[in-house]
């Protein structure tokens, strides 16, 4: 395990039976007679390390069952990235893919943002994953499908706001992967912490919209893109990290080098205590947010598709497009950041008078494409 | 200043600044408020609109901000006996101001409620006989009440040991600081609740900012309800009592500088009523409580971004009541059908109905994956859970909600906890 995460899993076994000395000693694991290696995080339970995957992997499995989130013949493409949370997902898949007899066609799908030192070392653990799962790998990567590098993203927008861009176009990419493949779900490795600091985020941030949905198990976004599905969606981060290391699962775990000055690192911290403070918090939060109820008269966005690419948008133009076009134009810091209204509206009109004018040129009016933005019927031309 | 960037993408970001920031970064004390405009008034502050407002401004602003509460809502008539809770802080003490303020003779469409100001003293819940800051602080609420009141309003001292006899006990019982702090909460508006049916007073006021209502609506969220009632102008609690917040459109950073700016004498008096000496109030130990992380927490952001309190309110609007009696008195037919739990007078929250073939959320949420974590039993090498676990699959038909389940659970006394906390006589 790489050394910064070492201070985790010391904080880990800390929290073994015989190292707190408030609780009763466990002289028995809590399902066997063996004796106790490590005490449960989520629920405090000192159980031996066989008990510890019977009941982390019964409960994915609950989850899986209860949600109906997969059903017998589908192709699910799991969303990897080569650190602990995809690559423990992956291997839980394969598992309990086997032994429930899900019937399932795994495939593990990774997107690479063009990272150095980053994504190209957690891409190499991938492989390595890709072998000893036995499950066919397929890469996507930033440039081909945009035409820009994180690297150069960052280098071209500063290091404020770039994971808007990253966040933005990995969904993106993630669906037209998924979509690639032929794929009937995409399966992210969300855990429990991710989920409610998501929560938290939406809830600082105001954004009524993504709060009513960001804690569902099976995401339907429409427009023809496989749902969504996070498995490991009760699991704890601490659990995970204890699952991967006492499988011995490779894996790679370094924070990504632009992530530091993210908004996220906020309501990340405020997680990290609350559970501190109360371990079940983390749950509390997630059900907070599950049986929300929103005002009948409250307004919410209506999910449409983007008039350029054909993408689900709330927007005549999606996110997607709008953050490229600020990038290829030399004026990325255009749609992020404190923009007013108009400028962003006045932008989204722009490109939508371009793209008109570029597909009438392109395709004509007579056969004019769907999507069409001009740019892909000329790359197709020059092909 | 961001330290991670380089000169030239301070250059580029900086070139690149709106008009009005170029303006708020130019603007300086000779520029005069930007509200009056009148160049002799310096600004002393920056509202939520950005503007550098002077003194009065400002003064004005606090006003029309509590003034507007009532006009929108329109929940108090002219003749009504209203409750005003005073415990000496901050938020009571603008309260109190404001309230003198608007039902002064000479006031423009001065308001027409009567008030009683009622502190409630937790000196003898803490032991405090005389000697201690609580007793101190009740002695300063008293001469602030005869300093600044008018004769003609009423004013009482109402003691909580006697109003909810058993809250020491329970107190004293409560197993973390989480639990102890809810517990603290709780009696506070119980206490209110109790003293409005004494007087005959059908609303209460209480001096809670708009920064304290957003770490309440945090704080209900990690207890596992979020909802508009944790940050609403108005909410009707256990018993039917509606408690009002006038304060609502004001930060804690507000009413501390309209207490200074006011410059009248009325100032806060501190300590909070809380043994200072417990235990399970000291957060730097052992993970602290929820409501401490969470006031630390959102009191630092809030200084990096201003907005985030009044998102989380914002947010809170557009969300339905979990208040049964406001539920039946709205159109909100699942709110009106809904049973109350007799603690918090909120719906109670939906329980896991096991696998029975309901729809998704009730076979799958998250109190149903808590649940059968904490109930999970093997029977020899069986690769399933025993689905045997009592109250697991069967409908959990618990008597509170959810959120009150786990206050009273984490009580070693519950009988004495639930005195404290149902409303025997709640008025329908």
């Amino acid at each position: 395990h790489q050394p910064h995460q070492c201070h985790l899993i010391l904080e880990l076994q800390a929290a073994s039976p015989q190292a707190e000395p408030q609780r009763q000693p466990q002289r028995r694991c809590r399902f066997c007679e063996k004796k106790p290696q490590l005490r449960r995080p989520k629920t405090g339970h000192a159980v031996c390390r066989d008990c510890f995957f019977w009941a982390f992997e019964a409960e994915t499995h609950d989850t899986i069952v209860s949600s109906r989130m997969f059903s017998p013949g589908e192709r699910v493409a799991i969303g990897a990235s080569g650190g602990k949370d995809s690559t423990v997902l992956a291997y839980l898949l394969k598992t309990l893919n086997e032994r429930h007899n899900y019937g399932l066609d795994l495939r593990l799908l990774a997107i690479d943002e063009g990272i150095a030192g980053y994504r190209d070392d957690s891409l190499d653990a991938l492989r390595r994953t890709e072998v000893s799962l036995g499950l066919p790998l397929t890469i996507f990567t930033y440039r081909d499908l945009y035409g820009w590098t994180m690297d150069e993203v960052v280098r071209a927008a500063g290091r404020r706001s770039n994971c808007t861009f990253c966040g933005v176009f990995r969904r993106q990419a993630l669906d037209r992967g998924a979509g690639h493949l032929k794929a009937d779900k995409l399966a992210t490795g969300h855990n429990a912490d991710d989920v409610a600091e998501t929560v938290v985020m939406n809830l600082l941030r105001g954004d009524a919209a993504r709060l009513s949905r960001c804690a569902d198990g099976v995401t339907h976004t429409g427009g023809g893109l496989p749902a969504r599905c996070k498995p490991l969606k009760y699991a704890y981060e601490k659990e995970i990290v204890l699952y991967a290391y006492f499988k011995r699962l490779d894996y790679f775990a370094t924070e990504c080098l632009y992530a530091p000055a993210a908004y996220r690192g906020h309501a990340r911290a405020l997680v990290k205590d609350l559970e501190r403070a109360r371990p079940a918090a983390l749950l509390h939060i997630i059900q907070a947010a599950e049986q929300i109820r929103f005002r009948t008269d409250a307004r919410m966005p209506e999910l449409d598709t983007c008039r350029l690419c054909g993408y689900v948008s709330s927007q005549p133009v999606c996110k997607a497009c709008v953050l490229l076009d600020g990038l290829n134009s030399g004026n990325p810091r255009l749609a992020v950041g404190k923009s007013s209204a108009c400028s962003a509206k006045q932008q989204q009109q722009r490109m939508l008078t371009d793209a008109g004018r570029n597909r009438a040129q392109c395709c004509g009016s007579a056969g004019a494409r769907r999507g069409c933005s001009g740019s892909a019927c000329a790359a197709a031309a020059d092909s | 200043c961001d330290p991670d960037l380089t000169e030239e993408e301070t250059a580029v970001l900086t070139s690149r600044l709106s008009r009005q920031q170029q303006h708020q970064q130019q603007s300086s004390l000779l520029s005069g408020c930007e509200k009056c405009c009148q160049k002799d008034n310096c600004p002393v502050t920056r509202v939520r609109s950005a503007q550098a407002v002077c003194r009065q401004c400002f003064l004005a602003y606090c006003t029309h901000q509590f003034r507007a509460g009532f006009g929108k809502s329109q929940l108090i008539r002219a003749g009504e006996r209203v409750l005003v809770g005073f415990s000496g802080g901050n938020g009571a003490c603008a309260l109190l101001r404001l309230v003198k303020q608007g039902l002064a003779e000479s006031t423009h469409r001065k308001l027409r409620f009567t008030p009683v100001f009622v502190y409630i003293d937790f000196a003898t819940v803490f032991n405090d006989n005389g000697d201690g800051p609580l007793s101190g602080r009740r002695a300063a609420v008293l001469e602030q009440f005869d300093a600044h009141l008018p004769v003609e309003f009423e004013r009482h001292c109402l003691t909580a040991a006697e109003l909810l006899p058993g809250l020491s006990e329970a107190l004293a019982a409560m197993t973390d600081g989480t639990g102890y702090r809810e517990l603290l909460h709780r009696s506070v508006h119980r206490c209110l609740a109790l003293a409005s049916r004494q007087f005959n007073c059908s609303r209460v006021l209480t001096g809670e900012t708009a920064s304290r209502l957003a770490e309440l609506t945090l704080r209900s969220v990690a207890q596992g309800r979020l909802s508009a009632d944790s940050g609403a102008f108005s909410a009707i609690a256990a018993g039917g009592v509606c408690q009002v917040r006038p304060l609502r459109q004001l930060t804690s950073a507000e009413t501390a500088l309209l207490s200074w700016l006011a410059a009248d004498g009325l100032m806060p008096v501190c300590p909070r009523p809380a043994d200072p000496d417990s235990p399970l109030l000291n957060d730097g130990q052992g993970g602290g409580s929820i409501p401490g992380v969470i006031a630390s927490f959102l009191g630092g952001l809030q200084q990096s971004f201003p907005a985030t309190v009044y998102n989380i309110l914002r947010t809170g609007e557009k969300l339905q009541s979990d208040s049964v009696a406001a539920g039946s008195s709205s159109s909100d037919s699942a709110a009106a059908a809904a049973t109350p739990c007799p603690a918090c007078g909120l719906s109670m929250q939906q329980q896991p109905s096991g696998d029975d073939g309901g729809n998704v959320r009730s076979n799958c949420n998250a109190l149903r994956a808590l649940r059968l974590s904490e109930n999970l039993a093997r029977s020899g090498d069986s690769p399933e859970p025993s689905t045997a676990a009592a109250g697991l699959w069967a409908k959990e038909g618990g008597r509170y909600c959810y959120s009150c389940s786990v206050l009273l659970n984490g009580c070693s006394k519950r009988a004495v906890l639930e005195e404290c906390l149902i409303d025997a006589d709640g008025a329908d």
